[in-house]
């Protein structure tokens, strides 16, 4: 059946909004959550996603035309699907009223929701105050079409009104725009409608414990990361490597680009992982219950991070890709994912992880399997150290311990040792990958 | 633990209950010297002889009439319909006898009998014999109704119909006769009004009863590979109905789909779909579905007739509608 699309709150200050430009024609198909449009709001560029899978049957209103949130913009359905019944009732509403101040049927339809919204609100604090609704709060619940407060789930509308969130402001992902429980949380969670609402943490008594929402992202890091350490039985094998020759390396990757930039370490690091992975597929699987997936591609993530929590994103194919191609790779992944922020496909899948806590000075330390990979690498910092020499003098060597991860499930110690005396190997000696 | 059919669960508990109490007999058409229509009273007439396995000529409304009034001397009947389709001849004996008898006499008669035999759907059996009237019995104040879905339930539940002193309806199912299950060596019951959480879940609740158990675990499974945790109820009991356990599972889930093989209009799966909009208005995320069997006589058609019954790919059909995810 066709409906109605309308402009939404994309942000909870949003009233209005100007469509920038519409990323599909009348008559494309498009997949829930798929990009529709683009709409310039009061603050940026926003996007608005598809409701559900259907086709555009009509736009309603054109790139750079302006709408309120609640103005209709378009009309979606299945293709074939008769809209010139919307298509009238639209016209009906969008008449100017002929005279002014007349019945609420003959004014424009935001005027009516503007109306309806202030009587709405009049009414519950008058319900609130006698507890009982006055009668003429009934013609409140006439139907008018758009209305202003969202269809939404009776879960959802208990959990705003424990979070005390105006449910006008939540975009709604279920059918007509319902709001629905992932919704609340999600809007609960965004960082936005935390600055805006600062008077939660101040009202609090001087005593009691700050309570800091949990926000979406911090959410999937706590259940995914718990999933792994809870189901995955670690074991941990560290090993102590010279770097000399990493950094050796490091500096002549500039000498050989002739410029100041040197590699990152975290991308030679990548480069012998992923050649050593090579060597020992039986490290780059995941365990699936009842069977084990041995990956054919040795997609590498590194733990990065950001101000609102860690991400980990992937360079593809690192035993295929040159030191200098994984290492803008991930520059530029770095910069999306703390700029624009990331795409799924951009984090996820990682069949092997490196973290390296070195910059903070860190010598050592045990990290949580990154699934669906079944070991991950914690990269300590470079110190140099006294070290006895072959010829029994005392030589001092930057040093670096790395801690291997791994799923006892799908790797066993000794095969996890053998990938760690490897990559030890390659660390000290790079040249002996060509070999 | 051994591994019985359904049948034999069945069959065990009947010959269980005869060799405890000489008050229990069998009748019904074909009970006796064919061993059951389905063999579920195989060797029962060789071992207890016939003043205890009763074979009747066609006439249920005759029969069932019979057992009611056996009951109310003071016997434990169990009343054999070979299919419930039959059963709609007897009606009048169930619904204004054996189910007002207790009430309007003041409490001075007791009807402990069992009617029992295959309900709903089986294979090319037809529209007049391919029904679910599960919700015909459970309409009725003064009725037990319960549909064992597994072999241990149905032993353990036919044997607390036969001890009950109330009327008691056994829903059970032709294609279920052959199932398979684990079910203990040792005697015990399942007590009637007590509904089985089969398998747990957080993010949506199913809630089925008899044969469709199994297209409903097959949906939960494949719902798992997608993440999806689905709590599943099999209710086993429909009347009287174990509401506490649905509401609990729908509170903590916020989503339910029923289940009910039986056409959509007035049933068992209706009513649950209501009790639990109603009383889990404030904790469901989404409306609740209702997987039925169509709204059609059933088709003898093969392909038609499997299409009229609910299946794991209707479930999650309607699944994706309560979590909405089209992804699924």
């Amino acid at each position: 059946m066709a409906e109605i699309i309308y402009m939404t709150a994309l942000s909870p200050t949003m009233t209005e909004g100007t469509i920038a430009r519409w990323k599909k024609s009348e008559g494309d198909s498009f997949a829930s959550g798929d990009l529709l449009l683009e709409v310039e709001t009061d603050k940026a560029s926003m996007d608005y996603e598809a409701p559900k899978s259907a086709s555009l049957l009509k736009i309603l209103l054109p790139a750079g035309g302006k709408a309120k949130v609640g103005d209709p913009i378009g009309i979606i359905g299945k293709k074939g699907d008769d809209i010139e019944g919307l298509m009238a009732s639209l016209t009906k509403k969008s008449q100017p009223a002929s005279e002014p101040e007349t019945s609420p049927a003959q004014q424009p339809a935001t005027q009516v929701i503007q109306d309806v919204s202030a009587r709405l609100d009049a009414a519950i604090e008058s319900h609130n105050a006698k507890e009982t609704l006055p009668p003429a709060a009934k013609d409140v619940f006439t139907p008018v079409s758009p209305v202003s407060v969202p269809p939404s789930s009776p879960l959802a509308r208990k959990l705003a009104k424990e979070l005390g969130i105006d449910l006008r402001a939540v975009k709604g992902s279920g059918p007509q725009g319902r709001v629905v429980k992932r919704d609340v949380e999600t809007f609960a969670a965004s960082p936005r409608t935390q600055t805006a609402q600062p008077d939660v943490l101040v009202s609090q008594p001087q005593s009691a414990p700050a309570k800091i929402p949990v926000s979406g992202k911090r959410a999937v890091i706590a259940r995914r990361l718990s999933e792994s350490f809870f189901t995955a039985p670690h074991y941990y094998l560290k090993k102590k490597v010279s770097a000399e020759k990493l950094l050796a390396l490091r500096q002549f990757s500039a000498e050989l680009a002739q410029s100041t930039e040197k590699a990152s370490l975290n991308a030679l690091l990548m480069k012998l992982a992923a050649e050593a992975l090579k060597r020992h597929p039986e490290i780059n699987v995941h365990f699936a219950s009842d069977y084990i997936e041995q990956f054919t591609a040795t997609d590498i993530a590194l733990a990065v991070a950001l101000d609102d929590g860690l991400i980990t994103p992937v360079v593809r194919d690192c035993a295929n890709k040159s030191v200098r191609q994984i290492d803008t790779e991930m520059k530029a992944l770095i910069e999306k994912a703390r700029t624009k922020g990331l795409a799924p496909s951009e984090y996820e899948g990682g069949t092997f992880t490196i973290t390296n806590l070195g910059s903070f000075g860190i010598d050592e330390f045990t990290a949580i399997i990154n699934p669906p990979g079944s070991a991950i690498l914690a990269v300590g910092a470079i110190k140099k150290e006294a070290v006895p020499q072959e010829d029994g003098s005392i030589g001092i060597v930057s040093m670096m311990t790395l801690t291997l991860g791994c799923d006892h499930r799908s790797i066993d110690g000794a095969v996890g040792a053998r990938f760690l005396r490897d990559l030890a190997l390659y660390i000290e000696e790079p040249a002996s990958v060509l070999l | 633990m051994s591994e019985l059919t359904y049948r034999e669960a069945l069959n065990r508990a009947m010959d269980e209950e005869m060799a405890r109490d000489g008050n229990v007999f069998i009748i019904g058409e074909e009970v006796g010297e064919y061993d059951g229509a389905y063999k579920v009273s195989k060797g029962l007439l060789a071992k207890y002889g016939p003043e205890r396995v009763r074979d009747t000529p066609i006439a249920e409304l005759g029969f069932t009439g019979l057992g009611v009034g056996a009951a109310i001397a003071g016997l434990r009947p169990v009343v054999e319909w070979m299919t419930h389709n039959f059963a709609l001849l007897a009606l009048d004996q169930v619904v204004n006898n054996a189910a007002k008898m207790r009430q309007m006499s003041g409490g001075q008669l007791k009807v402990p009998v069992v009617f029992r035999g295959p309900n709903g759907p089986a294979e090319y059996l037809a529209a007049q014999h391919s029904q679910s009237f599960a919700a015909y019995w459970a309409h009725v104040p003064g009725l037990k109704v319960v549909a064992p879905a597994t072999p241990a339930d149905a032993y353990g539940l036919l044997k607390s119909a036969i001890r009950d002193d109330n009327p008691v309806v056994v829903l059970e199912a032709e294609m279920m006769y052959s199932w398979k299950g684990e079910v203990p060596d040792h005697e015990y019951l399942v007590p009637i009004g007590k509904a089985n959480i089969v398998r747990e879940g957080s993010d949506l609740t199913l809630i089925t009863f008899s044969k469709p158990l199994r297209v409903t675990l097959e949906a939960a499974e494949a719902l798992a590979q997608k993440g999806i945790q689905a709590e599943v109820i099999d209710l086993r009991s429909i009347r009287p109905l174990d509401e506490e356990t649905l509401y609990a599972s729908v509170r903590k889930t916020g989503r339910c789909i029923v289940i009910d093989e039986a056409w959509p209009m007035a049933s068992v799966g209706s009513h649950v779909a209501w009790l639990i909009s109603k009383n889990c208005f404030d904790t469901l995320d989404a409306q609740v579905e209702l997987v039925s069997g169509e709204d059609v006589p059933m088709p003898y058609n093969h392909g038609l007739e499997l299409l009229a019954q609910p299946s794991a790919p209707k479930i999650i059909d309607a699944a994706k509608k309560v979590l909405y995810r089209e992804d699924l």
